[in-house]
């Protein structure tokens, strides 16, 4: 029998989607297996809309015994997204990776479903008042980025650690060459904001192409600006991309585009560090901005000025030397971020 | 006819009942579990509140052994001989502690009564006062 | 159907309770719809000649004997052990309805068990109704002397609901408070009776009551009741002693019996309002009725309350009084328009001091009050309709099985997962006024079956 304590990991799946959440849930999983430990993935499906389900998919969560499985006790919960940290056990650790932004400060913009209605501030009360309690009961609080955690504290009064996440092919990113592309790599949905760094490629003057790998609904609409743009030759649509070629991608970029609109983390961009690449962004992108320091690491624009990314974009293509430092700079700075600390930290060992 | 429909929607309605009224009983047990533990904490801070600056020293009984006598023998002198010193300082602490468990107190009972006024105006939504619109004198 | 029969515990006069004075007013027309025998304590005999004449009362020893010769026994229940104590066993050994004026027990219990040497007792009717970690919490705030501070929310009264086949009160606010406690219980909410006692002249000599106290031509503010320190008679006072720089020909009448546990001449004099205020001291029923006419205006605070309806204030609105009342649930009912209400808060002494103030100055808004009062009494507090309710509740009682159903007669979904869940909800903030986000939660828990 195992001496290392059993582990429950526990998620929240949005069925048919893959996203940087769902690779960290699988990453963790992966590296625990890897040092011993037996460790289970809890994942339960949840819907947020229509409003009503939020309601009934954090119950679901609160309903569930993880104390014990066939007679032998589960030792340690590990909670990652919402409302997966509803779950009550006695070693509840969470480590943050997404709270539910339409109910916090997304709340009252376009990107919310939440209206200005009294049932839509009533439900939003009360998962606020329910984050606040079962987060509170956690053993160890974390997030993955200094952004969710000032978050926590705005919203729910609550201190976490920033603990952040490693990506799942650490220890094999690597640096070959800087070539002719910028490399972008997100799903493609409307706050990840490719369509920005598309427009900035039609201001740039030398032969820098961009690369776009992942799949969402947005990809018709980008493809259609590439070609408004008359850049289809200098801009890639790559889709689905396996691990090992997705290595090679940054491997041999000379720079990446990530700049979604107040990310909570950017696993991106600590793939790109560790692949010794800068990092273009924009200065409203959250958890990114913790990481590229503009005009060290890689440079930070205002998104509403897309010519001063293309001047970034021209300046990186024309000095690759400049990339190199950049790119260094980047990967000292997420030297630290490993899986063994990170267990190590999750685990309290 | 009662048709399958009519029994689903019943059942529905009478979950509903049945979870408002075990939501009713579980605010009540959480506001009487939180109002009798803010009063027994008060009571049994209050007990301790006050310290005692003449801790026991070989008491009731002396020490076995002669040097574990001497030395408490000498420990009741030197208590003696401080207690201009740490007397003043403990009656200093214990007007502290009874101005805090005071204070409490007080926060205590003004919670109370705002829980009142809470229930009074929670009260006031259900609408069950008779009808009350014929008899308002209106300015 | 066959006239019921009914068993009726409940002191009557001369017992110096209001519940007796109530009972005598409902009973002789309960009488006239079902066959009443009236149980009573022993060691004194009843004064009312409309009672003592027209019903057969019995000692409450016989009862056991008479039991069979009973439709329902009917316990009219109120806080004051001296005179309830005789009917609690029965309420056990005979399940009937109880007629619930007071809702809180809790002296009521320590008076029948701690004060009597048997604090298990106490603690072992802290433990059924509350269970054992809150019982002991209680216990030790009932053993530092402070139980006041929580005996609204652990009243004790579970115990006398669970005996019941079903429960009369006197307020919406009683029964909903009770529904809490009690799911399964039958509850009905009734008016309180407006009646005069009688001999009750057709008007009032308050010109003779004004001479008998020597206060003829003064303005008179009054209180009424047993005074007990819920009466805040100490800002009664203080708001007494400031309106007399605005009136100095007032005067204040605290008409009734004071507390031993309450220093009210103590506290008139620390006041130095012995020249102003009289306490009077007790009166039977018919001659207490009648000096209910004599104040100009009438003050009749309650604060914190143990969930009855005063009787007093029904009395004062019934009359035409134009009446001060403190702002509470119990007295939800009674709209302003007939009455003014204060709320129990920090500003309660300056808003009477206010109150008096401007109702000395409007006497036509007094006497419109008085009017709306009068009519509203009449229309909701008529005695027949209630005497009718109450008759029509017994009947429900007798003709149903020893206890209300809980369950729905078709379900599968499992309860504790109903109770868990609410547990959850609950404490998530979600309230029993959120229909729209329970209602799919409802729904998915019915689908389970």
């Amino acid at each position: 029998m195992s001496e290392y304590p059993r582990i429950a990991v526990c998620t929240a799946q949005i069925p048919f989607e893959y996203g940087g959440a769902e690779i960290h849930a699988d990453a963790l999983i992966q590296e625990l297996r890897k040092r011993g430990y037996p460790v289970e993935a809890i994942r339960v499906p949840f819907r947020w809309y229509p409003k009503e389900e939020v309601l009934k998919g954090y119950l679901s969560w609160r309903l569930l015994d993880l104390t014990e499985s066939e007679g032998r006790p589960i030792d340690i919960v590990i909670a990652l997204k919402f409302p997966s940290f509803v779950i009550r056990h006695h070693h509840k650790v969470v480590w943050l990776v997404q709270q539910f932004r339409q109910a916090y400060e997304l709340f009252g913009t376009p990107h919310s479903h939440f209206q200005d209605n009294p049932y839509d501030h009533r439900l939003r009360e009360i998962i606020r008042r329910a984050d606040t309690q079962t987060l509170a009961e956690a053993k160890r609080l974390f997030t993955t980025s200094r952004n969710l955690a000032g978050r926590l504290a705005r919203f729910n009064g609550l201190q976490a650690s920033v603990l952040p996440c490693p990506p799942k092919l650490d220890g094999l990113y690597h640096c070959d060459s800087y070539g002719d592309y910028v490399l972008a790599v997100s799903r493609l949905v409307g706050w990840k904001r490719n369509h920005l760094v598309i427009e900035a490629m039609a201001y740039t003057h030398t032969s820098a192409r961009l690369l776009i790998a992942g799949r969402g609904p947005e990809l018709q609409n980008l493809q259609k600006l590439a070609s408004q743009y008359g850049i289809t030759d200098r801009v890639e649509f790559l889709g689905f991309i396996p691990d090992e070629q997705l290595l090679d991608l940054y491997a041999n970029c000379f720079a990446v585009f990530y700049g979604p609109m107040d990310e909570d983390y950017g696993l991106a961009t600590i793939e790109a560090f560790k692949s010794q690449k800068p990092v273009l962004t924009f200065d409203d992108s959250g958890g990114v901005l913790e990481y590229v320091e503009d005009g060290v690491t890689g440079y930070v624009t205002p998104p509403d000025d897309l010519r001063q990314l293309a001047a970034c974009i021209d300046r990186l293509y024309s000095n690759r030397e400049l990339c190199h430092q950049m790119g260094m700079a980047g990967f000292e700075k997420v030297r630290p971020i490993t899986w063994d600390v990170t267990i190590a930290q999750l685990l309290g060992s | 006819m009662t048709t399958e429909t009519d029994i689903a929607t019943e059942e529905v309605a009478s979950v509903l009942r049945q979870l408002k009224q075990e939501i009713r009983r579980q605010h009540l047990r959480d506001e009487m579990e939180c109002a009798v533990g803010v009063v027994a904490a008060l009571i049994q801070a209050r007990e301790v509140s006050q310290v005692n600056p003449h801790q026991p020293i070989a008491w009731p009984h002396w020490p076995e052994g002669i040097w574990p006598k001497i030395v408490a023998l000498l420990q009741k002198v030197v208590r003696r001989l401080l207690r201009w010193y740490i007397d003043p300082l403990i009656a200093e602490q214990n007007r502290f502690n009874s101005a805090i468990v005071t204070a409490l107190d007080a926060l205590a009972q003004e919670n109370a009564r705002l829980r009142d006024e809470v229930r009074m105006l929670a009260v006031r939504q259900m609408d069950i006062a008779t009808a009350q619109e014929p008899y308002r004198i209106r300015e | 159907m066959s006239r019921l029969r009914l068993a009726y515990f409940t002191p009557l006069s001369p017992l110096r309770t209001a519940l007796a004075d109530h009972s005598e007013g409902l009973l002789p027309l309960i009488a006239q719809e079902a066959d009443v025998d009236i149980f009573i304590d022993e060691g004194y005999s009843p004064s009312n000649p409309r009672i003592v004449e027209y019903l057969n009362i019995y000692p409450y020893r016989e009862f056991s004997r008479r039991a069979a010769d009973y439709d329902l026994p009917v316990y009219v229940m109120g806080d004051d052990l001296t005179y309830h104590d005789y009917m609690h066993d029965f309420m056990r050994d005979y399940p009937g309805v109880v007629v619930l004026h007071d809702t809180e027990f809790q002296h009521y219990f320590i008076q029948r068990t701690w004060a009597r040497g048997d604090m298990a007792a106490y603690q072992a009717e802290l433990e059924w109704a509350y269970g054992p970690s809150l019982a002991n919490a209680v216990m030790t705030v009932a053993r530092a002397g402070q139980i006041d501070r929580v005996r609204g929310l652990f009243p004790l009264v579970e115990r006398l609901v669970e005996w019941s086949r079903g429960v009369i009160v006197y307020n919406e606010f009683a029964r909903y408070d009770l529904m809490k406690r009690c799911p399964g219980a039958r509850v009905r909410a009734l008016k309180y009776h407006f009646y005069l006692p009688e001999g009750f002249p057709a008007e009032v000599d308050v010109d003779g009551l004004r001479q008998r106290w020597s206060i003829e031509n003064q303005f008179i503010i009054g209180t009424f009741g047993l005074f007990i320190p819920d009466k805040r008679i100490d800002v009664c006072l203080r708001a007494f002693k400031r309106f007399l720089a605005v009136r100095p020909d007032a005067r204040y009448m605290l008409i009734g019996q004071n507390s031993p546990y309450y220093d009210v001449p103590g506290m008139i004099r620390n006041y130095g309002l012995e020249e102003y205020v009289t306490l009077t001291g007790w009166m039977d029923a018919l001659e207490f009725t009648q000096h209910l006419c004599l104040p100009d205006i009438v003050i009749h605070l309650r604060y914190p309350h143990i969930g009855g309806t005063l009787y007093t204030p029904l009395r004062l609105l019934g009359l035409g009084r134009p009446t001060i009342l403190s702002d509470i649930e119990i007295l939800m009912e009674f709209p302003e328009g007939c009455c003014v209400k204060i709320a129990p808060d920090e500003y309660e002494e300056e808003t009477l001091f206010t109150m008096l103030c401007y109702l000395a100055e409007h006497p036509d808004l007094c006497q419109k009050m008085g009017e709306n009062a009068r009519q509203f009494i009449q229309e909701y507090h008529n005695v027949a309709r209630i005497a009718r309710q109450h008759v029509e509740f017994f009947e429900e009682v007798v003709a149903s099985p020893s206890k209300p159903s809980p369950q729905p007669p078709f379900h599968f979904w499992d309860d504790q997962l109903v109770r868990e869940s609410a547990a959850i909800l609950a404490r998530w903030g979600v309230s029993d006024a959120d229909e729209d986000l329970l209602q799919p939660i409802a729904a998915a828990i019915a689908a389970l079956s």
